[in-house]
């Protein structure tokens, strides 16, 4: 993206990612179930989701997933690549209900002259609950190797 | 209290179950319905002269785009009352439990997803276990998926796991 990129060496352990907000609305869930056709009805039909002991419709676990790569790529820039990426859909996440995905740094590393950093990651509910726990791995570009 | 066991021999036979391959082609439109239908708007993905100028040299697909074609267009008629295929593209052993949910996926990414790619996937069946949950038995089945592009090269692996509930 247009902001600056960044490096390795700008990576302390311990350091928090900048947070992703994202309130899923009816309408992302429907066009997020129409491009990976899936007709499963708990993403878009509350009357059903009621009968399966939902409150609402609730949010693709895949979504949220894609919502944790975006925390990512955003964090890294182009210059940085993701190299794994894992969570756990732990608790559900409901339509129209604020998520913040954010995440801190654990472990930075050299490997072959290649920068690493994994991090924990997670998506988290208003009250704070981490309903998508997960972790990930990137390598980031060095500035030592400019 | 622990539940009695749900997992049958027919059921641990899965274990080892193959599916695919399937392909899946790369194009700019539905690439850039992923971002759209994601809420994940980085030019990469649809501005090509940006793309063109970045160090890829053109549009990538985001990392998680291959998960855009999960189900086959199956007519409604062969679709079970939670809306989900009976025979989906990853099988799900017959059980008890008729709620299924994603449980969680593992990634391991080798090589970018590029527009114009056409990638193969093939999945299998690597581990089936049973927890007790909140609200009863839990059966778990984990799913290895490996991708990969026109090249041969291998663009990632997936351990997925589905749990029925």
């Amino acid at each position: 993206m247009a902001e600056e990129q960044l490096y390795f060496e700008d990576v302390e352990v311990g350091m928090a990612l900048p947070p992703l907000h994202k309130t899923p609305s009816n309408t992302l869930l429907f066009l997020y179930s129409a491009v990976t056709w899936n007709p499963q009805r708990i993403h878009y039909d509350k009357d059903y989701s009621l009968r399966e002991g939902y409150r609402d419709v609730i949010v693709h676990g895949p979504l949220r997933g894609a919502f944790l790569s975006q925390l990512m790529t955003r964090w890294i820039g182009d210059g940085g690549t993701l190299k794994k990426l894992s969570y756990t859909n732990r608790d559900i996440a409901y339509v129209n209900e604020p998520l913040i995905c954010k995440g801190t740094v654990t472990r930075k590393w050299i490997a072959d002259g290649t920068g690493y950093v994994e991090c924990e990651i997670w998506v988290e509910n208003a009250h704070g609950v981490r309903l998508t726990p997960g972790s990930a791995v990137v390598v980031l570009p060095r500035k030592e190797a400019q | 209290m622990a539940s009695a066991s749900l997992l049958t021999d027919e059921i641990r036979a899965w274990i080892g179950r193959e599916a695919g391959p399937w392909t899946i082609e790369v194009t700019p439109r539905d690439v850039k319905r992923f971002a759209v239908a994601t809420d994940d708007l980085n030019p990469l993905y649809f501005d090509e002269e940006y793309a063109r100028k970045s160090r890829y040299g053109g549009l990538l697909a985001p990392p998680l785009f291959y998960m855009a074609p999960l189900t086959d267009p199956v007519p409604e008629s062969q679709l079970r009352p939670d809306g989900l295929p009976y025979e989906g593209k990853f099988p799900i052993p017959p059980t008890p439990l008729p709620r299924l949910m994603d449980g969680g996926t593992e990634i391991e990414f080798f090589t970018p997803i590029r527009v114009g790619d056409t990638l193969t996937g093939r999945s299998k069946i690597v581990d089936i276990y049973q927890k007790d949950g909140r609200t009863g038995p839990l059966i778990f089945v984990v799913r290895e998926t490996t991708y990969t592009n026109q090249r041969g090269e291998i663009v990632l692996v997936e351990k997925g796991t589905a749990i029925l509930r």
